[in-house]
């Protein structure tokens, strides 16, 4: 459950930033977003990034470092768009449904 | 020197988590990633902190990043080796098992067939021959796979 959680912010974050995002930049903004309620150890996230490409939710293009070598910026593709339309209706869903248990 | 330093545990580090993941393009991919995060992070760290030495930053960078272990923990489950991959590194194991006893059985009758000398007998039977070849056998991959293990 926490891995599919830190993959919809994952795929969140990296739809807020149509111009693309590097890893550390998803990193940072998960921390800082959600004050590390995910508790991600930092390496932890590029297994899931590569997972996310390989399903082909997220693409890769090589832009050049200040601090070394080329790295990847991370954007959204068509079908990582529809899955996380998809997952962010399920969560409203859930959460709505899980609200009304305790009212 | 310190620099240097820096280098030696970014480095250290990297050797680290490569040995504990499973080989192939994709781990080097990740460990890449690894690096230039460890760049991007100590590039950041470093204006945030300009009074703070490059290596008490680094230890900070790759104590956030997490240990070896739970990225290959993490790497594995996100990646669950194929069926197809499994029985290939199967078949390919059974094949040099079978291929190592067969050189050894080979070995051990044409030592136990040479006489020594001036001697008629040979200077060992098949049996001694073939549990010591074996021995050797056995030591030398473990060796090998000891020595594949320490190059990474």
């Amino acid at each position: 459950m926490r891995r599919g959680l830190l993959e919809y912010a994952v795929l969140a974050i990296v739809k807020r930033h149509q111009e693309g995002i590097h890893g550390y930049g998803i990193a940072r903004e998960l921390e800082e977003k959600t004050d590390g309620l995910l508790e991600v150890k930092e390496g932890t996230l590029y297994p899931i990034l590569h997972r996310l490409r390989e399903d082909r939710l997220l693409n890769v293009r090589a832009e050049r470092s200040d601090t070394g070598p080329s790295r990847k910026v991370y954007v959204l593709t068509g079908e990582g768009d529809r899955v996380y339309r998809e997952l962010s209706f399920m969560l409203a869903r859930m959460y709505e449904k899980l609200e009304a248990l305790s009212r | 020197m310190s620099e240097r330093n820096v280098e030696d545990v970014i480095g250290d580090y990297v050797k680290r988590t490569r040995k504990v993941l499973p080989k192939g393009r994709e781990a080097e991919d990740l460990l890449d990633d690894l690096r230039n995060h460890i760049l991007d992070s100590l590039a950041d760290k470093s204006e945030q902190k300009p009074g703070v030495s490059q290596l008490e930053l680094v230890g900070e960078v790759l104590k956030e990043l997490g240990d070896p272990e739970d990225i290959a923990r993490e790497f594995e489950s996100t990646h669950p080796e194929e069926p197809a991959t499994r029985r290939r590194k199967t078949i390919r194991l059974v094949a040099r098992l079978v291929f190592a006893i067969a050189v050894v059985i080979v070995a051990a009758a044409v030592v136990s067939s040479v006489p020594l000398g001036q001697q008629e007998e040979p200077s060992v039977d098949f049996f001694t021959a073939f549990i010591v070849l074996m021995v050797f056998a056995v030591a030398e991959w473990y060796v090998r796979a000891w020595q594949t293990r320490s190059v990474d």
